[in-house]
């Protein structure tokens, strides 16, 4: 019976402890052990203050005074012990990926604007000791800088990259690098595509999108870039190609319509409504114009003596 | 000197002095006049090297010619009332504008009404847009809604005004310019989505605005035209944002037309904390996130989430489409805000 009880209890352990693992963040550990390149000065405080003000506070509240949204799972205090314990580079994917209710800040915010965010959160840390990155190590190249060209093959309706790095004395093909396209838009740049690696001559190619309104000819700002920030820096290029489907865009009130104004007023109603007017000043100028004709009739008759019997 | 003031000196020699004190006097002021006119010319001169080739800047003037200017005699203006009606009127070209709401994703933090009452001036409760307790059967779960004005493409706000005071722009905006609005409310009794509010009472800044207009008005007694310009800036009625508001008018959501125009999205969409707002050009098929910027196919996504708009049946033909609150991030506070017999009351 004891130990039926023991193993019960043991059980119960079990679950809770899987339970709570469950609600556990994982972050890869490769990503969990990135450091900030640079060391944390105030001006990066006061920055990632502007930005934990800007982005985060509506959830977070002001770290310290633990005045957070109360949903669940709870957002949480960034100067609790819960934040604290985390590494850097574990703050960095967090805010970077999001999960459930917390927001990806990929495309929001730059990688040196989480790290001001992170230092301004570390501000409330109070055994908080930063470790600084030895040296920028750009793992995928070797002293050059990354080139790229972008192409479009009409025949085979792709559009094609070619990612070299460029050193003064060779040129060399970047090969199994991660890349992403996309397009430019008026408020931001969408996606096209999955993300793809570069092959052994450093080319990638992505099918175009013959569905994407461009302009009138179908141009679109595409731009290229390399995923993997750490190895190759914040990588970026742009071109200009006739991808897209060629759009004419009209105007939403080139047409005349009943909710126009009176220059866009369908046709009908103008004429009705100045047809109408005209008639009814046509009936009360003809009207006064009957009045008159009697009037000077009667003035005619007495004029002359005659005179006029009622019937 | 004239023989009058001649005879008031008693000798000679006074007299010479006197000429001579004169003379200096004379030889002071033109002197001292030299010197300041050559050292005008030195600074100009020194002024017009230091402009040199980088202190011109090309521009494109009115009439479309290419042109230099010197960098130091340009001048920042607004627009002024004029210039702000016209292309308020007119809005931007090759754009129609479309929001997206993710109902699955409000938690009515209410960030978008806040945002939008500030920019817009208006008071705690007087909504553009609103959040609202929503529950469509005794069956089904209670959400969040917000509400902006659905900018119809076939307005029936616009059709009933008898003054062109509200119509809709080539970029799909329905405005409403209070320089003509003359609160007969007819728009607020045709809108089907109550998207309107009138201003019974003085606007929110009202008082603000009245001491405004007459420190103009005191500058341009004074003719210091130059900073009766500048307060008149701040002071002139934006079509494209509504502000200053004005009693007897009506006001709505107006997509934050201003903010458009600068490449933002509008104060609700960036506000939300919550990535529930997403806007973006239907011309160009992409919205964008107010919160995470991600950009995505506009058609892909109403596709994928079922995107809908608010009574279709109605035929206004709404610019903002709503995605049903399914797998919500945010559970409603009560199972059901129906009363027992399931009917609002």
């Amino acid at each position: 019976m004891k130990n039926a009880y023991i193993l019960a209890i043991l059980f119960a352990f079990a679950v809770l402890s899987v339970q709570a693992q469950k609600s556990n963040w994982e972050v890869p550990a490769d990503k969990a052990e990135r450091l900030s390149p640079a060391t944390f000065t105030p001006e990066n405080v006061k920055s990632g203050e502007t930005i934990y003000n800007a982005n985060c506070v509506s959830c977070h509240g002001n770290p310290g005074q633990k005045n957070f949204v109360p949903l669940n799972p709870e957002p949480g205090d960034p100067a609790d012990a819960k934040f604290s314990m985390n590494l850097d580079g574990e703050l960095l994917y967090k805010i970077q990926e999001g999960r459930g209710a917390m927001p990806s800040f990929k495309a929001t915010l730059s990688t040196s604007q989480v790290w001001d965010v992170i230092a301004f959160i570390r501000t409330f840390h109070k055994d908080y000791a930063q470790e600084v990155a030895a040296e920028v190590i750009r793992s995928g190249l070797s002293g050059g800088k990354v080139a790229i060209q972008l192409v479009y093959n009409e025949a085979k309706h792709t559009i094609d990259a070619l990612v070299t790095e460029v050193k003064p004395e060779e040129v060399k093909a970047i090969s199994g690098a991660d890349v992403k396209l996309f397009a430019k838009r008026y408020f931001g740049e969408a996606a096209i595509d999955e993300v793809k690696a570069t092959n052994n001559d450093g080319k990638v190619s992505f099918s175009a999108p013959s569905d994407l309104p461009g302009d009138t000819a179908g141009n679109i700002e595409l731009i290229l870039k390399l995923v993997d920030e750490e190895a190759f820096g914040e990588v970026a290029q742009s071109a200009v190609l006739p991808v897209g489907k060629p759009t004419i865009t009209h105007s939403l009130i080139e047409k005349r319509a009943m909710w126009g104004t009176v220059q866009k007023a369908p046709l009908w109603i103008l004429f009705m409504y100045s047809g109408g007017v005209l008639a009814a000043w046509s009936v009360i100028f003809f009207i006064f114009f009957q009045l008159r004709q009697i009037y000077m009739a009667g003035k005619k008759d007495e004029e002359t003596g005659v005179v006029r019997e009622e019937i | 000197m004239s023989e009058d003031q001649k005879k008031k000196f008693t000798s000679d020699e006074e007299y010479q002095k006197a000429t001579r004190r004169d003379f200096m006097k004379k030889l002071g002021i033109i002197g001292g006049a030299a010197v300041a006119g050559s050292a005008a010319l030195v600074a100009g001169m020194k002024f017009e090297d230091k402009k040199g080739k980088d202190g011109y800047i090309r521009a494109v003037n009115d009439d479309n010619e290419l042109i230099t200017v010197p960098k130091s005699e340009i001048k920042y203006l607004k627009p002024d009332f004029t210039e702000l009606q016209r292309r308020g009127r007119e809005g931007l070209k090759g754009r129609k504008w479309v929001m997206v709401i993710n109902l699955a994703k409000c938690r009515n933090a209410r960030k978008c009404v806040e945002a939008c009452q500030s920019a817009h001036h208006l008071r705690p409760y007087e909504y553009h847009i609103n959040t609202l307790k929503m529950q469509d059967g005794k069956e089904t779960a209670p959400y969040y809604m917000p509400k902006p004005c659905q900018h119809c493409d076939n307005p029936p706000c616009t059709a009933v005004c008898p003054v062109n005071a509200t119509f809709k722009r080539q970029d799909g905006i329905v405005l409403i310019d209070n320089e003509r609005c003359i609160g007969c409310r007819f728009c607020i009794a045709a809108c089907p989505y109550s998207a309107r509010m009138f201003h019974w009472e003085q606007p929110k800044n009202h008082e603000e605005y009245m001491h405004h207009e007459e420190e103009y008005e005191e500058l341009m007694h004074h003719g210091k035209i130059n900073e009766a310009a500048e307060l008149k800036a701040k002071i002139d009625y934006d079509i494209e944002l509504n502000v200053p508001q004005k009693k007897g008018t009506i006001s709505k959501c107006l997509f934050s037309a201003d903010r458009l125009r600068e490449g933002k999205m509008p104060y609700c969409v960036s506000a939300c904390p919550n990535g529930v707002f997403y806007f973006g050009d239907e011309n160009e098929d992409a919205v964008t996130n107010g919160t995470t910027k991600e950009t995505v196919r506009l058609s892909k996504l109403l596709r994928d989430n079922a995107g809908y708009r608010l009574l279709p049946e109605l035929g206004t033909q709404p610019r903002v489409y709503y995605l049903p609150p399914k797998n919500r991030l945010f559970d409603f506070p009560e199972e059901s805000i129906l009363p027992e017999d399931g009917h609002h009351s």
